[in-house]
């Protein structure tokens, strides 16, 4: 417990809603999305404004956006 | 990205690069993004920005459409519904009781076709992508609405007062799109409209994405197997079906659009939403 406090969180904040949520250990994208219960089809994943591909490695100490791309919106 | 669009272009044979095109706005990722790719393959392109007076969101819309228009000097025009024809959405929907997305899209439609005429343009783009396909061609055909099918095709031609329509974002998916924008750093409005029903197409799009997350180019070949197999079929039997009903289209009494009445659905509309009353014979 203490020893997490030490380290930087993984932060990824999840677009729309501006829900948080907190990581401590690395995995790639994929496997974040699988933790979240995200469908990597639906969302679009973004470190300093970068989009991240799947098997990107993501870090405690970094801060990630996750956009999700479903818009319903009818179109004319 | 521009290579797909270049594609969808030439396959279906939407427009080339001596005709007008007229392209709406909203501000959101697929407006732009087929903004940005349409002026990189040196089309000739008009935007057109209608505001409908949805509170902040319509102000907020509009400012992106904006700033697109002044960082890459692109044309860019923008019609106000209240000062143009006397009513905002939300009015509308107070006074004719109907869902705000079916009085706004046929607000819009009219809006684009009216503008469209007037300023001779040869075609109406529109920035549905392959998610929003396939999404309504699942909707539709859950009830074999076939008209609601056909309209998944990707170019649909002009006639009779209404002009050309294609949609050259066929070949690509949200998720491509909304990466574009970001990676091309494009101002873009990614907030929900606050009337957004969009139920069934959140649904369809989740069913979508589940399945292509399991066979990967399932999407596409949902749809364009659908185009090749099943769209000429299916067009054929309805354009035969409105002969043998007679369907014959009139002139609106007040604007000239094409309809089945008197007046046409827009007219009848907003003679409502101002308390008109329309003489009838
Ligand atoms: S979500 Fe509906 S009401 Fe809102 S802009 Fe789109 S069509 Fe209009
Ligand atoms: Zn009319």
């Amino acid at each position: 417990m203490e020893k997490k406090e030490r380290i930087k969180p993984l932060i990824v904040k999840i677009i729309p809603g501006n829900k948080t949520h907190h990581f401590f250990k690395k995995m790639p994208v994929f496997k974040l999305l699988e933790e979240l219960g995200l469908n990597s089809e639906s969302v679009v994943v973004i470190r300093n404004g970068t989009p991240l591909t799947k098997d990107l490695i993501v870090a405690p100490g970094e801060q990630i956006e996750i956009i999700s791309v479903i818009s319903g919106g009818k179109k004319p | 990205m521009k290579r797909q669009v270049e594609k969808a272009v030439r396959r279906f044979q939407m427009f080339t690069h001596s005709d007008k095109i007229l392209l709406p706005v909203s501000g959101g990722k697929d407006s732009i993004a087929l903004w940005d790719i349409l002026l990189k393959l040196h089309f000739k392109v008009h935007a057109l920005h209608v505001q409908l007076g949805i509170s902040e969101y319509s102000e907020k819309s509009a400012d992106i459409t904006k700033r697109f228009s002044e960082e890459k000097n692109a044309k860019l025009t923008i019609v106000n519904i209240n000062e143009e024809y006397g009513f905002n959405i939300p009015l509308a929907v107070e006074k004719t009781k109907l869902p705000a997305c079916s009085i706004c899209g046929t607000t819009k439609r009219y809006v684009y076709n009216k503008f469209a005429q007037k300023e001779n343009m040869d075609v109406i783009v529109t920035g549905h992508n392959m998610d929003d396909l396939a999404a309504q061609l699942r909707h539709s055909s859950s009830t074999w609405d076939l008209e609601g099918m056909l309209a998944t095709y990707p170019v649909r031609p002009g006639k009779q007062g209404l002009i050309k329509r294609a949609k050259p974002l066929v070949y690509l998916t949200e998720k491509e799109t909304l990466t574009y924008v970001i990676t091309q750093k494009l101002p873009v409005f990614l907030e929900e409209c606050p009337f957004s029903q969009g139920a069934w197409s959140i649904v369809e799009k989740q069913e979508l994405n589940r399945i292509e997350n399991k066979k990967p180019g399932f999407k596409y070949q949902y749809l364009t197997q659908f185009y090749k197999k099943a769209y000429p079929a299916i067009y054929e039997f309805e354009e035969k079906k409105k002969i043998k009903n007679d369907i014959k289209l009139k002139s609106c009494k007040i604007c000239g659009a094409p309809t089945v009445k008197d007046y046409c659905w827009f007219c009848r509309t907003r003679a409502k939403i101002l308390d008109i009353k329309l003489e009838t014979n």
